[in-house]
């Protein structure tokens, strides 16, 4: 099974550390999801990945091989779309996708046929006639007919409307399964894409905080609420990742399991979704309500 | 393969696109110019002639080249690695420069058929004396091919640092060269003017110009165009992207 | 079956519940084709291995059983198997919630028989 392996990849830009000391693992077939906030490192995970920039220390080897001193080796092997309009803007729609079809040695063209009409990409404009939603479709186009055995999307559905969204995800199933592949996907939408995942990497400035199957990431945090002082006897000795006070009332989330835990008159324990874990995670110290007083 | 295939559909058709703008504006004007010039009696029909002028592309050769970043941004995601990006650009540059190699010969070759023809001689432009020509066309093809390749690397390395060292170095260096142009430039005439120099150093300029050696300067312009598409290489080989 | 999960049980389980649900209604018949992993997979936006792993829960009791190179079905005998374990949880999924609950409000035991009683007459 062919792996890509981040190891100790650090990268700075002056004083601002971008990526620390990551290490990450994903395997040839699968979907991976990519969680983060603003400015948390994941444009720079997957520029990384893809030998778009190169990190300060660390490698990153794909089937056992460097890729900086194989490039060719992942050049054949990965298509990234990324977030930026780096696409000429003069050039017809119809023009970009055969480029991509010599490019990329996989590219189907009935796949981009099928899915231009699915999203109702008009290939006759050109890149810069396009509006911001359908230059995301055009990438999803592009990125899902590549083929390619790693495929990184970085907020792939950047301004699509719902239907559109879930349109994507639908393909982006279906694509998996008659082809199975390694997507690395990058989204702000938690709670819309977390079932797509065979595992989510939650990465916080430029730290790794969770790589898990999404399931085993909420079999290990909880909501437990009652009265503040029994709540409280409760989190002593416990991970808490969070919690919110409402006069006498208070609401934790803990790390452990929901269903090991033997039941406490009083508290009510129950679970999170994957969104409100990532808040949890990654929400500013002092919390989401500090400025509610 | 297939990588520099695309690439190189690419870059031919960006860099044709560019070219047809020059290719029909230019002597457009230039026809226009002669018409007027001409038309206004500044110079006659019997006493004017058809010269060489298309020569000048090696300016705009060199300029086109500088573009640098929308292709090496958008080569990148196609999954180009940095050398398959090299290489389509050499090709690209190589193809263009035989291109306007080829227009600049046969432009010769038809004025000084037309010149014969209509008995003209060509003594009105006084830079004509100082173009590279000479009588054999398969060197004359040759000197033109690496002068068009050496401008062409030049503009690209010059495009390539341009995007490594961003904005900041960009305004450097056009106003570096601007002050050259406009100030320094004209203080050193005016200080050999001052000498009474100004004459003399033209004039040196001048024989060596009208004794060019078109056979040695294409040998220095083919190291120079290797020498620059090798510092071309050494920028963009680990050029992160911006 | 389904047309949507809820956050508060995993979806794998949701699959397995909602393809019995449908074998016990007799919406999909016994030695008939059940969708495959991949088509479950597309219809709900989910990962196939997640919709797999619903599917596998479901080979492994014996509910469904694969023919190679055609797809899932739905064994002999598997609306009884699905009885038959849904009768053994009822007790720990339905009444004691129920008796909890009525504890917290205070309905006597005499008071939850009435209406049992009450509904029994009126739903049959």
């Amino acid at each position: 099974m062919k792996q890509l392996i981040m190891k100790n990849i650090s990268k700075s830009y002056g004083p601002v550390h971008a990526l620390n000391r990551v290490h990450l693992n994903f395997s040839e077939n699968g979907i991976y999801g990519l969680y983060g906030r603003n400015g948390a490192g994941k444009t720079t995970l997957l520029n990384i990945l893809s030998s778009r920039i190169f990190a300060d220390t660390g490698t990153v080897t794909w089937d056992g091989r460097d890729v900086v001193r194989h490039p060719e080796k992942i050049a054949a092997s990965c298509c990234y779309m990324p977030e930026k309009h780096l696409f000429p803007g003069g050039f017809k729609i119809s023009r970009l996708l055969s480029l991509a079809q010599q490019a990329f040695p996989d590219y189907s063209k009935q796949t981009e046929t099928r899915l231009c009409r699915a999203f109702h990409l008009n290939t006759g404009l050109r890149y810069n006639q396009l509006s911001g939603g359908f230059q995301s479709i055009f990438r999803i186009v592009l990125g899902l007919a590549s083929n390619a055995p790693i495929t990184l999307f970085d907020e792939p559905v950047l301004g699509l409307d719902a239907v559109s969204r879930d349109r994507f995800y639908q393909e982006l199933i279906h694509a998996f399964s008659e082809h199975p592949r390694l997507f690395i996907i990058s989204t702000h939408l938690i709670s819309e894409s977390a079932d797509l995942f065979n595992e989510a990497v939650i990465i916080h400035n430029g730290e790794i905080l969770r790589q898990a199957p999404v399931e085993a990431l909420l079999s290990n945090a909880f909501y437990v609420s009652g009265r503040a002082s029994d709540v409280n006897t409760f989190l002593k000795d416990r991970t808490v990742l969070g919690s919110q006070d409402v006069n006498d009332l208070k609401t934790a989330v803990v790390e452990g399991n929901l269903h090991t835990e033997k039941p406490i008159p009083g508290l009510q324990f129950s679970s999170l979704t994957i969104q409100k874990l990532f808040i949890q995670l990654t929400a500013d110290p002092g919390g989401q309500e500090s400025d509610h007083e | 393969m297939n990588k520099i295939k695309a690439s190189l559909a690419y870059n031919m058709r960006v860099y044709w696109q560019m070219s047809l703008w020059y290719l029909w504006i230019y002597p457009l004007s230039m026809g226009l110019t002669y018409f007027a010039l001409i038309q206004t009696r500044i110079i006659s029909v019997e006493s004017g002639s058809l010269i060489y002028r298309i020569w000048g592309s090696v300016v705009f050769l060199f300029a086109i080249f500088i573009r640098f970043k929308e292709d090496f941004e958008f080569l990148l995601v196609l999954s180009n690695t940095r050398w398959q990006i090299f290489i389509s650009r050499l090709i690209t540059a190589l193809g263009f420069s035989t291109l306007f190699s080829v227009l600049i010969v046969l432009e010769r070759v038809l004025v000084d058929h037309f010149n014969r023809i209509l008995g003209y001689q060509n003594i009105t432009d006084p830079l004509h004396r100082f173009a590279p020509y000479t009588v054999n066309p398969a060197m004359q093809f040759f000197y033109f091919l690496v002068l068009c390749c050496c401008c062409c690397a030049a503009g690209m390395w010059l495009g390539s640092l341009f995007y490594r060292f961003g904005n900041k170095f960009m305004s450097a260096f056009w106003l570096l060269f601007s002050a050259f142009l406009l100030i320094m430039f004209p203080m050193m005439m005016w200080t050999l003017h001052q000498k009474s120099l100004l004459i003399r150093t033209l004039s040196a300029i001048g024989q060596f110009l009208s004794h060019f050696h078109v056979a040695a300067a294409s040998g220095t312009l083919l190291l120079l165009a290797v020498g620059f598409s090798a510092l071309f290489w050494l920028n963009i080989r680990r050029l992160p992207q911006q | 079956m389904k047309p949507e999960f809820d956050s508060e049980k995993s979806i794998y389980l949701q699959i397995a519940e909602s393809i019995e649900d449908d074998i016990l209604r007799n919406v999909i018949e016994e030695e008939s084709r059940v969708p495959s992993t991949n088509q479950l997979a597309v219809m709900y936006r989910i990962n196939p291995a997640t919709a797999a792993k619903g599917i596998n829960l479901l080979v492994t009791e014996g509910i469904l059983y694969k023919q190679r190179g055609i797809g899932m079905f739905v064994s002999t005998g598997a609306v009884k198997k699905i009885r038959l374990k849904r009768q053994k949880s009822f007790d720990s999924k339905y009444v004691v919630p129920l008796l909890t609950e009525a504890a917290n409000l205070n309905i006597s035991k005499e008071d939850i028989i009435m209406m049992i009683n009450k509904n029994r007459k009126s739903s049959s």
